[in-house]
Protein backbone atom coordinates (compact mmCIF):
# COMPACT_ATOMS: atom_id res chain seq x y z
CA UNK A 1 0.00 0.00 0.00
CA UNK A 2 1.60 3.60 -0.82
CA UNK A 3 1.54 6.22 1.54
CA UNK A 4 -1.16 7.92 -0.51
CA UNK A 5 -3.92 5.45 0.41
CA UNK A 6 -3.81 6.04 3.97
CA UNK A 7 -7.48 6.78 4.60
CA UNK A 8 -6.51 9.96 6.71
CA UNK A 9 -4.70 11.08 3.37
CA UNK A 10 -7.60 10.85 1.53
CA UNK A 11 -9.68 12.33 3.94
CA UNK A 12 -7.21 15.29 4.40
CA UNK A 13 -7.63 15.15 0.17
CA UNK A 14 -11.69 15.26 0.63
CA UNK A 15 -11.79 18.33 3.29
CA UNK A 16 -8.85 20.21 1.26
CA UNK A 17 -11.10 19.83 -2.46
CA UNK A 18 -14.84 20.54 0.11
CA UNK A 19 -13.19 23.71 1.84
CA UNK A 20 -11.73 24.90 -1.30
CA UNK A 21 -15.25 24.13 -3.42
CA UNK A 22 -17.06 26.06 -0.22
CA UNK A 23 -14.47 28.94 -0.10
CA UNK A 24 -14.92 29.50 -3.76
CA UNK A 25 -18.55 29.36 -4.19
CA UNK A 26 -19.05 32.23 -1.30
CA UNK A 27 -16.27 34.21 -2.09
CA UNK A 28 -17.88 34.45 -5.65
CA UNK A 29 -21.15 35.07 -4.59
CA UNK A 30 -19.59 38.14 -2.00
CA UNK A 31 -17.65 39.56 -5.25
CA UNK A 32 -21.27 39.41 -7.65
CA UNK A 33 -22.85 41.45 -4.80
CA UNK A 34 -20.33 43.79 -4.17
CA UNK A 35 -19.78 44.50 -7.69
CA UNK A 36 -23.26 45.35 -8.06
CA UNK A 37 -23.43 47.63 -4.80
CA UNK A 38 -20.18 49.13 -6.26
CA UNK A 39 -21.93 49.80 -9.62
CA UNK A 40 -25.09 51.43 -8.27
CA UNK A 41 -22.89 53.41 -5.06
CA UNK A 42 -20.81 54.73 -8.30
CA UNK A 43 -24.04 55.94 -10.55
CA UNK A 44 -25.55 57.86 -7.91
CA UNK A 45 -22.40 59.45 -6.90
CA UNK A 46 -21.83 60.77 -10.53
CA UNK A 47 -24.79 62.07 -10.13
CA UNK A 48 -24.26 63.89 -7.02
CA UNK A 49 -20.88 64.86 -8.02
CA UNK A 50 -22.92 66.81 -11.00
CA UNK A 51 -25.03 68.30 -8.14
CA UNK A 52 -22.15 69.30 -6.03
CA UNK A 53 -20.20 70.69 -8.66
CA UNK A 54 -22.98 72.89 -10.05
CA UNK A 55 -23.64 74.47 -6.51
CA UNK A 56 -19.96 75.00 -6.72
CA UNK A 57 -20.44 76.85 -10.06
CA UNK A 58 -23.10 78.92 -8.93
CA UNK A 59 -21.24 79.97 -5.40
CA UNK A 60 -23.65 78.27 -3.66
CA UNK A 61 -20.24 76.55 -1.83
CA UNK A 62 -18.26 79.45 -1.22
CA UNK A 63 -15.89 81.68 -2.68
CA UNK A 64 -12.76 79.75 -2.55
CA UNK A 65 -14.64 76.40 -3.69
CA UNK A 66 -15.98 78.44 -7.12
CA UNK A 67 -12.47 79.09 -7.49
CA UNK A 68 -11.34 75.69 -7.61
CA UNK A 69 -14.49 74.45 -9.36
CA UNK A 70 -13.31 76.78 -12.39
CA UNK A 71 -9.95 75.85 -12.24
CA UNK A 72 -11.49 72.05 -12.58
CA UNK A 73 -13.39 72.31 -15.02
CA UNK A 74 -10.57 74.12 -17.18
CA UNK A 75 -8.31 71.66 -16.59
CA UNK A 76 -5.55 73.33 -14.54
CA UNK A 77 -6.34 70.72 -11.40
CA UNK A 78 -7.98 67.95 -10.41
CA UNK A 79 -9.01 66.52 -7.42
CA UNK A 80 -6.47 64.09 -6.49
CA UNK A 81 -4.25 67.13 -6.97
CA UNK A 82 -6.19 68.97 -4.47
CA UNK A 83 -6.18 65.87 -2.07
CA UNK A 84 -2.53 65.12 -2.77
CA UNK A 85 -1.41 69.05 -1.85
CA UNK A 86 0.30 68.76 -5.09
CA UNK A 87 -1.78 71.75 -6.06
CA UNK A 88 -0.41 75.33 -4.03
CA UNK A 89 -2.86 77.90 -5.43
CA UNK A 90 -4.86 79.73 -2.61
CA UNK A 91 -8.08 78.15 -4.00
CA UNK A 92 -6.68 74.58 -3.10
CA UNK A 93 -4.67 75.66 -0.06
CA UNK A 94 -7.96 77.22 1.54
CA UNK A 95 -10.14 74.43 0.38
CA UNK A 96 -7.80 71.17 1.78
CA UNK A 97 -8.38 73.57 5.37
CA UNK A 98 -12.28 73.32 4.96
CA UNK A 99 -11.29 69.29 3.91
CA UNK A 100 -9.34 69.05 7.51
CA UNK A 101 -11.91 70.83 9.38
CA UNK A 102 -14.96 69.07 8.78
CA UNK A 103 -13.18 65.62 8.48
CA UNK A 104 -11.79 66.19 11.93
CA UNK A 105 -15.51 67.39 12.86
CA UNK A 106 -16.78 64.18 11.12
CA UNK A 107 -14.79 62.72 13.07
CA UNK A 108 -15.59 63.60 16.50
CA UNK A 109 -19.21 62.66 15.36
CA UNK A 110 -18.24 58.99 14.78
CA UNK A 111 -16.66 58.85 17.80
CA UNK A 112 -19.06 59.53 20.34
CA UNK A 113 -21.72 57.17 18.32
CA UNK A 114 -22.69 54.85 19.93
CA UNK A 115 -23.86 52.18 17.43
CA UNK A 116 -20.27 53.50 15.14
CA UNK A 117 -18.45 52.43 18.51
CA UNK A 118 -19.85 49.08 18.59
CA UNK A 119 -19.25 48.54 14.91
CA UNK A 120 -15.71 49.69 15.55
CA UNK A 121 -15.54 47.21 18.26
CA UNK A 122 -16.60 44.37 16.04
CA UNK A 123 -14.11 45.09 13.66
CA UNK A 124 -11.20 45.33 16.19
CA UNK A 125 -12.19 41.19 16.92
CA UNK A 126 -12.27 40.56 13.41
CA UNK A 127 -8.86 42.28 12.95
CA UNK A 128 -7.79 41.17 16.28
CA UNK A 129 -6.32 44.42 17.25
CA UNK A 130 -7.64 47.49 19.10
CA UNK A 131 -8.35 50.62 17.22
CA UNK A 132 -5.78 53.67 17.48
CA UNK A 133 -6.22 56.75 16.31
CA UNK A 134 -4.29 59.00 14.13
CA UNK A 135 -3.46 62.46 14.62
CA UNK A 136 -6.53 64.63 13.59
CA UNK A 137 -4.98 66.56 11.18
CA UNK A 138 -3.74 63.57 9.48
CA UNK A 139 -5.18 62.25 6.11
CA UNK B 1 23.32 -6.73 -21.45
CA UNK B 2 22.76 -3.52 -23.29
CA UNK B 3 20.38 -0.92 -21.56
CA UNK B 4 18.61 1.16 -23.56
CA UNK B 5 16.01 4.14 -22.18
CA UNK B 6 12.69 3.78 -24.05
CA UNK B 7 11.66 7.23 -22.96
CA UNK B 8 14.12 10.42 -22.03
CA UNK B 9 12.80 11.79 -19.43
CA UNK B 10 14.44 15.38 -19.48
CA UNK B 11 12.87 16.83 -22.16
CA UNK B 12 9.44 17.23 -20.25
CA UNK B 13 11.59 19.45 -17.99
CA UNK B 14 12.79 21.06 -20.60
CA UNK B 15 9.81 22.36 -21.60
CA UNK B 16 8.50 25.99 -20.64
CA UNK B 17 5.61 25.33 -18.15
CA UNK B 18 2.08 26.62 -19.78
CA UNK B 19 -0.06 28.31 -16.95
CA UNK B 20 -2.89 26.28 -16.75
CA UNK B 21 -4.52 30.04 -16.39
CA UNK B 22 -2.52 33.04 -15.52
CA UNK B 23 -3.63 33.47 -11.87
CA UNK B 24 -0.30 34.55 -10.62
CA UNK B 25 -0.26 37.03 -12.43
CA UNK B 26 -4.06 38.34 -11.92
CA UNK B 27 -2.94 38.22 -8.35
CA UNK B 28 0.13 40.04 -8.70
CA UNK B 29 -1.42 42.85 -10.69
CA UNK B 30 -4.46 42.69 -8.35
CA UNK B 31 -2.00 43.47 -5.34
CA UNK B 32 -0.41 46.54 -7.74
CA UNK B 33 -3.91 48.16 -8.26
CA UNK B 34 -4.89 47.45 -5.14
CA UNK B 35 -1.70 48.59 -3.65
CA UNK B 36 -2.25 51.97 -5.12
CA UNK B 37 -5.71 52.47 -3.73
CA UNK B 38 -4.71 51.68 -0.03
CA UNK B 39 -2.00 54.22 0.17
CA UNK B 40 -4.05 57.05 -1.18
CA UNK B 41 -7.49 56.12 1.26
CA UNK B 42 -5.82 54.54 4.36
CA UNK B 43 -5.05 58.10 6.25
CA UNK B 44 -9.23 58.75 5.52
CA UNK B 45 -10.04 55.65 6.56
CA UNK B 46 -8.02 55.29 9.20
CA UNK B 47 -9.30 58.66 10.88
CA UNK B 48 -13.06 56.75 10.46
CA UNK B 49 -12.35 53.70 11.95
CA UNK B 50 -9.60 53.77 13.80
CA UNK B 51 -7.95 51.00 11.95
CA UNK B 52 -5.10 50.73 9.33
CA UNK B 53 -6.56 49.33 6.49
CA UNK B 54 -3.32 48.28 4.62
CA UNK B 55 -1.96 45.87 7.31
CA UNK B 56 -5.23 44.14 7.13
CA UNK B 57 -6.32 43.65 3.81
CA UNK B 58 -3.18 43.59 1.97
CA UNK B 59 -0.42 41.78 3.87
CA UNK B 60 -2.05 38.56 3.49
CA UNK B 61 -1.27 38.94 -0.36
CA UNK B 62 2.56 39.63 0.46
CA UNK B 63 4.45 37.14 -1.84
CA UNK B 64 5.52 35.89 -5.22
CA UNK B 65 2.33 34.55 -7.09
CA UNK B 66 4.23 34.42 -10.30
CA UNK B 67 6.42 31.66 -8.15
CA UNK B 68 3.59 29.91 -6.81
CA UNK B 69 1.92 30.06 -10.21
CA UNK B 70 5.25 28.40 -11.81
CA UNK B 71 5.39 25.27 -8.94
CA UNK B 72 2.06 24.56 -9.69
CA UNK B 73 2.31 24.66 -13.02
CA UNK B 74 5.91 22.91 -12.45
CA UNK B 75 5.00 19.53 -11.11
CA UNK B 76 2.70 18.18 -13.22
CA UNK B 77 6.18 17.99 -15.36
CA UNK B 78 7.97 16.61 -12.81
CA UNK B 79 5.36 13.52 -12.28
CA UNK B 80 5.04 12.69 -16.17
CA UNK B 81 9.29 12.80 -16.44
CA UNK B 82 9.07 10.43 -13.53
CA UNK B 83 6.12 8.54 -14.91
CA UNK B 84 8.63 8.25 -18.07
CA UNK B 85 11.59 6.74 -15.75
CA UNK B 86 9.25 4.61 -14.76
CA UNK B 87 8.24 3.32 -17.83
CA UNK B 88 11.74 2.88 -18.09
CA UNK B 89 12.41 0.49 -15.54
CA UNK B 90 9.48 -1.51 -16.40
CA UNK B 91 11.20 -1.85 -20.04
CA UNK B 92 14.18 -3.03 -18.03
CA UNK B 93 12.05 -5.61 -16.22
CA UNK B 94 9.99 -6.66 -19.23
CA UNK B 95 13.58 -7.21 -21.39
CA UNK B 96 15.33 -8.80 -18.59
CA UNK B 97 14.34 -12.29 -19.18
CA UNK B 98 15.57 -12.46 -22.25
CA UNK B 99 18.60 -12.34 -21.17
CA UNK B 100 18.77 -13.27 -17.37
CA UNK B 101 17.86 -16.20 -15.83
CA UNK B 102 18.07 -17.56 -12.26
CA UNK B 103 17.49 -16.20 -8.81
CA UNK B 104 19.10 -13.15 -9.70
CA UNK B 105 16.77 -12.35 -12.36
CA UNK B 106 13.67 -13.15 -9.42
CA UNK B 107 16.01 -10.95 -6.71
CA UNK B 108 16.05 -7.76 -9.91
CA UNK B 109 12.94 -7.77 -10.42
CA UNK B 110 11.49 -7.42 -7.49
CA UNK B 111 13.70 -4.40 -7.08
CA UNK B 112 12.85 -3.22 -10.25
CA UNK B 113 9.12 -3.85 -9.18
CA UNK B 114 9.55 -1.76 -6.00
CA UNK B 115 11.28 1.02 -8.10
CA UNK B 116 8.87 0.91 -10.73
CA UNK B 117 6.29 1.50 -8.19
CA UNK B 118 7.77 4.35 -5.81
CA UNK B 119 8.22 6.16 -8.76
CA UNK B 120 4.59 6.22 -9.54
CA UNK B 121 4.16 7.46 -6.04
CA UNK B 122 6.47 10.41 -6.46
CA UNK B 123 4.37 11.03 -9.46
CA UNK B 124 1.34 10.95 -7.53
CA UNK B 125 3.13 13.24 -4.67
CA UNK B 126 3.79 15.43 -7.65
CA UNK B 127 -0.11 15.52 -8.88
CA UNK B 128 -0.93 16.42 -5.23
CA UNK B 129 1.17 19.41 -4.77
CA UNK B 130 0.22 20.80 -8.19
CA UNK B 131 -3.58 20.21 -6.87
CA UNK B 132 -3.17 22.00 -3.01
CA UNK B 133 -1.25 25.05 -4.96
CA UNK B 134 -3.91 25.31 -7.74
CA UNK B 135 -6.62 25.15 -4.73
CA UNK B 136 -4.31 27.66 -2.89
CA UNK B 137 -3.82 30.45 -6.40
CA UNK B 138 -7.62 29.66 -6.91
CA UNK B 139 -9.11 30.44 -3.80
CA UNK B 140 -6.12 33.71 -3.62
CA UNK B 141 -7.69 35.17 -6.67
CA UNK B 142 -11.58 34.99 -5.14
CA UNK B 143 -10.22 36.45 -2.27
CA UNK B 144 -8.65 39.38 -3.73
CA UNK B 145 -10.91 40.13 -6.19
CA UNK B 146 -13.24 40.88 -3.00
CA UNK B 147 -10.52 42.44 -1.33
CA UNK B 148 -10.07 44.77 -4.59
CA UNK B 149 -13.66 45.21 -5.01
CA UNK B 150 -14.13 46.33 -1.35
CA UNK B 151 -10.69 48.51 -1.19
CA UNK B 152 -12.36 50.05 -4.96
CA UNK B 153 -15.64 51.16 -2.66
CA UNK B 154 -13.91 52.61 0.28
CA UNK B 155 -11.78 54.72 -2.41
CA UNK B 156 -15.10 55.64 -3.93
CA UNK B 157 -16.72 56.48 -0.20
CA UNK B 158 -13.47 58.18 0.99
CA UNK B 159 -13.46 60.24 -1.95
CA UNK B 160 -17.11 61.45 -1.11
CA UNK B 161 -16.06 62.40 1.96
CA UNK B 162 -13.34 64.29 0.91
CA UNK B 163 -15.23 66.03 -1.34
CA UNK B 164 -18.16 66.73 0.67
CA UNK B 165 -15.57 68.08 3.35
CA UNK B 166 -14.73 70.50 0.76
CA UNK B 167 -16.91 73.24 1.68
CA UNK B 168 -16.82 75.69 4.53
CA UNK B 169 -18.33 74.62 7.83
CA UNK B 170 -21.56 76.29 6.99
CA UNK B 171 -21.86 74.45 3.94
CA UNK B 172 -21.07 70.92 5.55
CA UNK B 173 -24.38 70.34 7.45
CA UNK B 174 -25.86 68.15 5.11
CA UNK B 175 -22.66 66.00 4.71
CA UNK B 176 -22.19 65.81 8.20
CA UNK B 177 -25.37 64.14 8.78
CA UNK B 178 -24.64 61.60 5.86
CA UNK B 179 -21.14 61.07 6.95
CA UNK B 180 -21.78 58.79 9.50
CA UNK B 181 -23.42 56.38 6.88
CA UNK B 182 -20.19 56.04 4.64
CA UNK B 183 -18.17 55.63 7.98
CA UNK B 184 -20.40 52.68 8.68
CA UNK B 185 -20.26 51.34 5.21
CA UNK B 186 -16.55 52.04 4.99
CA UNK B 187 -16.74 49.16 8.33
CA UNK B 188 -18.38 46.79 6.82
CA UNK B 189 -16.14 46.63 3.56
CA UNK B 190 -13.43 45.98 5.81
CA UNK B 191 -15.00 43.40 7.45
CA UNK B 192 -15.94 41.57 4.10
CA UNK B 193 -12.87 42.23 3.14
CA UNK B 194 -11.28 40.32 6.59
CA UNK B 195 -13.53 37.89 5.65
CA UNK B 196 -12.73 37.05 2.64
CA UNK B 197 -8.71 36.80 3.62
CA UNK B 198 -10.16 34.41 6.60
CA UNK B 199 -11.57 32.22 3.89
CA UNK B 200 -8.06 32.14 1.98
CA UNK B 201 -6.09 31.42 5.48
CA UNK B 202 -8.63 28.85 6.63
CA UNK B 203 -8.08 27.00 3.25
CA UNK B 204 -4.15 27.51 3.47
CA UNK B 205 -4.02 26.24 6.49
CA UNK B 206 -5.35 22.76 5.09
CA UNK B 207 -2.46 22.46 2.95
CA UNK B 208 0.58 21.88 5.37
CA UNK B 209 -1.50 18.85 6.29
CA UNK B 210 -1.74 17.33 3.33
CA UNK B 211 2.00 18.45 2.12
CA UNK B 212 3.78 16.74 5.50
CA UNK B 213 1.41 13.18 3.93
CA UNK B 214 3.26 13.58 0.70
CA UNK B 215 6.30 14.62 2.09
CA UNK B 216 5.90 10.73 4.30
CA UNK B 217 5.18 9.29 1.13
CA UNK B 218 8.47 10.79 -0.67
CA UNK B 219 10.71 10.77 1.99
CA UNK B 220 9.68 6.80 2.08
CA UNK B 221 10.75 6.71 -1.74
CA UNK B 222 13.90 8.56 -1.23
CA UNK B 223 14.75 6.36 1.75
CA UNK B 224 13.54 3.17 -0.15
CA UNK B 225 15.60 3.99 -3.46
CA UNK B 226 18.76 4.16 -1.60
CA UNK B 227 18.99 0.62 -1.15
CA UNK B 228 22.42 -0.69 -2.05
CA UNK B 229 25.23 0.90 -3.90
CA UNK B 230 24.29 -0.73 -7.32
CA UNK B 231 24.44 0.95 -10.52
CA UNK B 232 20.72 0.67 -10.82
CA UNK B 233 19.73 2.66 -7.46
CA UNK B 234 22.38 5.14 -8.15
CA UNK B 235 20.78 5.70 -11.72
CA UNK B 236 17.14 5.99 -9.90
CA UNK B 237 18.35 8.66 -7.26
CA UNK B 238 20.11 10.49 -10.09
CA UNK B 239 17.20 11.01 -12.28
CA UNK B 240 15.02 11.54 -9.40
CA UNK B 241 17.86 14.80 -8.43
CA UNK B 242 17.71 16.04 -12.17
CA UNK B 243 14.08 16.13 -12.53
CA UNK B 244 13.74 18.45 -8.80
CA UNK B 245 16.64 20.34 -10.37
CA UNK B 246 15.58 20.75 -13.90
CA UNK B 247 12.18 21.95 -12.50
CA UNK B 248 13.13 24.23 -9.77
CA UNK B 249 16.62 25.46 -10.81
Amino acid sequence: MSAFDDPAFRQALAEADAAKAAALSSLQAERTVLARELEQFRKEKAERDKERAAAARRGELGPERQQLQRRIDAGATTWDDVRSGRDRHPSAVAVRGFIDRNLDALAAVVRNDPELQREQQELGAVLGAEPTWPDATDG
Amino acid sequence: MTVTERHDPTYVLHQDTVPSADLGKFIEEQKKSCGLIVYSIDAVIHRFTGFSVIEWLYQPFAGDWNALQHMKDSWPQVATSLRLVQGNYQGLKDDAPTVWHGQGLDAAVAKLDAIIDYHANQAEGCDHLSTQLGHALEVSEAAIQVVSLALNFLDSLAQELIEDASVPVLGWGKALVTGPGKVKKAISLIKKGADAIKKLTDLLQKIPEIARYINVGLTLTDETLKFGNTVLSAEATSHLDDTSKQAFG
